[in-house]
């Protein structure tokens, strides 16, 4: 019983851990950044007097006692830091007072519970997908209130078409949010001579080839993100929604690309293109990009400020699209982004003041800030500036005109990619080979 | 009583003979201790150091130098004091009251057989193999709703941290209510004790070493407690160490502060680690007491 | 007699409510739950639909489940073995008469009192890291290949590095009730048989053992209880996400209850509960079976 209970409290830093991988809140930021925000912000200081007095005065809806908002963070994560600024601001605005209760990432475990019982709740945040699929049935729909707020401007399309195809409406507002690709090492890339970002398949061999000669190990994975990885490259292979199909309904020893895919992989294993270590334990593989050891990772865009705080190395980094593939169905302008989301429960007597309140966290001035000093995307794109180390990715991410979702697939059946992820953490380790590999998910996907 | 302690240790010579045959235990002893104390050696040492230094695998070197403001970052980031005082107010209270409870029932439980003994104390054993999810979620629901929604959650709290450990306690207390020598109690009955009495007066006193054994494990529990806590006390000025801290060790894990997280560990185990000290001299003055030679 | 009557409903009243407070409601709900569907833990009972067995034949025709149940059980058979008789000989030898008692009782119980996450991070950074970890240095120093280039980390091997962890950290708990035990064993009984010429061996064979069947028990009680709910350990060492050769049912269970981590799983709060009643029932027998097996005579001292 003792153990029972230290293991639940415990839990709770677990769950957080992962969400570093995966759940898109690894924008973090250092004090650094911070004072960087600040200095920001006294510069722009003069520059928006004169702004305010062109700016309409803006009308806020009148709550009905305070607003109580459940928070995903912690009150001593940068995010909360910056997100209490927005709130204040609001707070001064509108006259509404905001009651802030700083759940932690645990909040999911919460959540659910509080909206099933009405617990007097006005608006949360948590991961974007979920809130999208498992809250969206308590949650309201906030298409009118965002048709009048002219939210359409200042949303990323892509995480809206998302949140509408899961939960058939507009039920959550996303921030902070995150896009993926190959991200290296540019000093490597440039004594390596590789001059151009490669497009498809053949020129990234070519990359990791001259990378090789060069000296320097071309590609870290670390086990976290193996799916993610052979994922990318299925779906490069044949989309999205032919990769659900194959988790959903098996099938995976008929197809081609699956096999290929696999094959693609151990192709890089056999050449030595991953570094010695994969698949490292997380972080111990990305770090090696950290530590100018390896120059490529497959990741998301959390990982430039993950791997300063965790190796304290300021490179230089770059950024490109995941590659095309010869035959393949998607083009490189695909790929996974996420976010965190607002919602607000159905049950909320004051929706509209909560609504203007996501707005003013999740748009203009105060997301611009919020970008900037948790080291993040800006969730509104008529904010240009992007935190210095993810510049990088600002092109590849404008260019976008698909999205995959996290592990492009590969999860659609959570039973089946648990032992999914068994199998590919082996083809990585050269345990199996794309045979054997396909064999045995296509073993445990006929069950 | 620590006092007689010193004495008796006092008074014991050094018989190598003796040593000499207890050697192996002794190597043995001094081998898991060696173990232990150079991994929470690196503990300690990596709450001085930077999670580059974690990750390098160099952090006993100390490069960078000794890095003290790992726990005032780990202290300032949210006010660790107050979680002190509202934990050591739920783990006094609900320990106390989860002795009152326990101590009797399971003396009558291992002392006399009637209709439903046996059935009590599987039920306590099922209750311990409940996953706490399935107890704590229907609880929450439970106590959001109607008349109960009033009740201040800290009393709630307190209240399930009593429920919550009963079984555990009980089932850990038949044990040693069970040996102990019925002699006690045929004394004091001729004496004219009544059985009521005789518990209160003679077999509670009999039964400390288990009692603070387990009240050991009881405080701690609560002590660490996350789950429950979350839930029912997640106001700020309400929580406790094990929502606190952790969440803070949650968002320093996150923003990749290694060092402070380790610190913020550090911090909340020294607490615990005193009173555990504190509280193992008592069992050996409860081991030495006296008492009735069976 | 008649006062006996008084004294036990007086004694047992108020445990029977609170476990009636805590337990009651709650157990029967989720055995309730068990058998229909429901989709989150805390619907109402308008939300339900009764599907009978199909909880549970679904659970057992789910490839991650039966891992997680084949996990469970090498953890509490293997861990239960080593756990045991390493706590077990630590007891005997902390109350052999060594000195240093105190100090080497604080030391082996310390890893209790720190918090897992602390302590899964030194085994993964410190002790197991394929690059700096101990393992690793401890068999370049000493010129092993077989250790310097073992991963535990792999997926092989991630179980037993996960085991090894969680029972290091487990045996000064077990030990502590064990102490408490042989200490409440009369040192005349050992005294009597060192005069009739018992050696140390003899007399923990034929006097400790004995004497300590009812703790055994508890121990075995708890050693099980224990690992019914283990979970925590099993997310330290599957960052991300649940894996195969670390999942256990509770894991599993709060993937299904709350939604995975990746939010991409279906939640199933009546599987969920399937899981929990499945558990419980294993105990139950397990408490049985031990029951049976070590009949506690009437010892006293």
């Amino acid at each position: 019983m003792r153990k029972k209970l230290l293991c639940v409290m415990m839990s709770a830093a677990m769950v957080a851990t992962m969400f570093t991988g995966c759940g898109g809140s690894g924008d973090t930021k250092t004090t650094e950044a911070t004072e960087k925000a600040t200095e920001k912000e006294t510069e722009k200081e003069t520059e928006k007097e004169t702004k305010k007095g062109t700016d309409e005065k803006k009308e806020y809806a009148k709550a009905d006692g305070e607003l109580i908002y459940w928070s995903m963070w912690s009150s001593s994560d940068p995010q909360a830091k910056a997100i209490q600024e927005a709130v204040d601001a609001y707070e001064e605005a509108s006259g509404n007072t905001v009651k802030i209760e700083w759940k932690g990432r645990d909040i999911q475990k919460l959540i659910q519970a509080a909206l099933d019982s009405k617990k007097p709740v006005d608006l949360f945040d948590e991961d974007y997908f979920r809130v999208a699929q498992s809250y969206a049935g308590n949650c309201m729909d906030l298409t009118e209130m965002a048709e009048a707020a002219n939210y359409g401007e200042h949303s990323v399309k892509g995480l809206v078409e998302g949140v509408k195809e899961k939960a058939g409406s507009l039920k959550a507002i996303a921030y902070q949010p995150y896009t993926s690709g190959i991200f290296y090492n540019k000093a490597i890339f440039e004594e390596a001579g590789v001059e151009e970002e490669p497009k498809t398949w053949e020129e990234f061999l070519d990359v990791c080839k001259k990378i090789k000669d060069a000296g320097y190990e071309p590609l870290a994975l670390d086990d976290a993100y193996v799916l993610y990885n052979y994922g990318y490259h299925l779906a490069r292979y044949i989309g999205e929604d032919a990769v659900k199909e194959l988790c959903k309904n098996g099938g995976w020893a008929e197809s081609e690309e699956a096999l290929k895919a696999a094959q693609d992989m151990v192709e890089l294993i056999e050449n030595e293109y991953f570094e010695s270590g994969v698949p490292g334990a997380w972080p111990e593989s990305e770090n090696t990009v950290g530590y100018s050891e390896s120059a490529m990772i497959v990741m998301a865009s959390w990982l430039p400020n993950e791997v300063k705080q965790n190796t304290g190395e300021d490179i230089e980094w770059g950024m490109f699209n995941y590659p095309t593939v010869k035959g393949g169905k998607d083009k490189q302008t695909i790929a996974n982004i996420g976010a965190q989301a607002f919602a607000i429960p159905k049950h909320s007597k004051n929706a509209q003041a909560a609504f203007d309140l996501i707005m003013t966290i999740t748009t203009g001035e105060y997301d611009q800030k919020i970008a900037l000093a948790t080291n993040s995307i800006p969730a509104d794109p008529t904010n240009e500036e992007w935190p210095e180390m993810l510049a990088p990715c600002k092109d590849g991410f404008e260019a976008l005109t698909g999205v995959y979702e996290w592990n492009m697939g590969l999860e659609a059946d959570a039973d089946f990619s648990k032992m999914l992820k068994d199998s590919t953490l082996k083809l990585f380790e050269g345990k199996l080979d794309a045979e054997a590999f396909i064999k045995e998910i296509d073993a445990s996907s006929s069950k | 009583m620590a006092k007689k302690q010193k004495e008796y240790k006092m008074k014991e010579p050094w018989n190598w003979n003796k040593e000499l045959k207890l050697l192996p235990g002794y190597i043995m002893l001094i081998l898991w201790v060696l173990l232990t104390v150079v991994m929470i050696g690196w503990i300690f040492a990596a709450s001085f150091s930077t999670g580059r230094e974690i990750y390098k695998g160099d952090l006993f070197k100390f490069a960078s130098g000794i890095h003290f403001e790992n726990y005032i970052t780990a202290w300032k980031a949210q006010n660790v004091s107050l979680f002190f005082l509202n934990s050591l107010f739920y783990a006094t209270i609900s320990c106390v009251c989860i002795i009152l409870i326990s101590a009797p029932a399971a003396y009558v439980l291992s002392r006399y057989t009637f209709l439903g003994n046996k059935t009590i104390k599987t039920g306590f054993i099922m209750a311990m193999s409940v996953p706490a999810i399935m107890v704590v979620l229907p609880l929450f629901s439970l106590t959001s709703s109607g008349v109960l929604s009033k009740v201040p959650g800290r009393l709630i709290l307190i209240v399930l941290y009593i429920c919550m450990n009963i079984p555990f306690t009980t089932t850990f207390l038949l044990n040693f209510f069970g040996t102990l020598s019925k002699t006690y109690e045929e004394a004091a009955a001729m004496d004219g004790c009544s059985p009521m009495k005789t518990f209160w007066i003679i077999m509670l006193p009999l039964a400390q070493p288990g009692i603070i054994t387990v009240s050991i494990f009881n405080f701690l529990a609560v002590w660490n407690e996350y789950f429950m806590s979350l839930i029912f006390a997640s106001e700020e000025k309400y929580r406790s160490v094990g929502v606190g801290l952790f969440t803070l060790i949650n968002g320093l894990k996150q923003n990749g502060e290694l060092g402070a997280l380790f610190a913020a560990v550090i911090i909340v185990f020294l607490p615990t680690f005193l009173i555990y000290i504190f509280l193992s001299e008592k069992i050996i003055a409860g081991v030495t007491g006296g008492g009735i030679k069976g | 007699m008649k006062k006996n009557k008084a004294m036990i409903i007086c004694f047992i009243t108020p445990a029977l409510i609170t476990f009636a407070l805590m337990y009651l409601y709650p157990v029967i709900r989720t055995i309730l739950m068990s058998f229909f569907k429901v989709e989150s833990a805390t619907a109402g009972l308008t939300e339900w639909s009764f599907n009978g067995l199909s909880n549970y034949i679904s659970l057992f025709k789910t490839d991650i489940f039966v891992e997680s149940m084949k996990n469970i059980a090498k953890i509490w058979i293997v861990g239960g073995v080593a756990v045991l008789s390493l706590s077990l000989l630590f007891a005997v030898i902390l109350t052999s008469g060594v000195r240093g008692k105190n100090f080497f009782r604080a030391v082996i119980y310390l890893p209790n009192v720190i918090s897992a996450v602390a302590l899964a991070n030194m085994w993964i950074q410190f002790v197991f890291n394929k690059r700096y970890g101990l393992i690793h240095s401890m068999g370049k120093t000493f010129g092993i290949k077989a250790l310097s280039g073992l991963d535990m980390l792999s997926s092989d091997t991630k179980f037993w590095a996960m085991l090894i962890a969680y029972c290091f950290g487990a045996v000064g708990y077990y030990m502590l009730i064990f102490l408490s035990g042989i200490e409440r064993i009369p040192s005349d009984i050992y005294e009597a048989a060192t005069l009739d010429g018992a050696t140390k061996p003899k007399q923990f064979t034929l006097i400790t053992l004995p004497l300590l069947k009812g703790v055994f028990k508890t121990n075995i009680t708890f050693w099980s209880v224990n690992t019914i709910s283990f979970y925590v350990w099993s997310q330290m060492f599957s960052p991300v996400d649940t894996e195969k050769s670390t999942v256990v049912p509770v894991l599993y269970m709060m993937d299904i209850v709350f939604g995975s981590k990746t939010g991409s799983s279906v939640r199933d709060a009546g599987k969920g509960a399937a899981i929990g009643v499945t558990l419980a029932v294993l105990v139950i027998i397990v408490f049985f079976i031990f029951n049976k097996l070590i009949k506690e005579e009437e010892v006293e001292y």
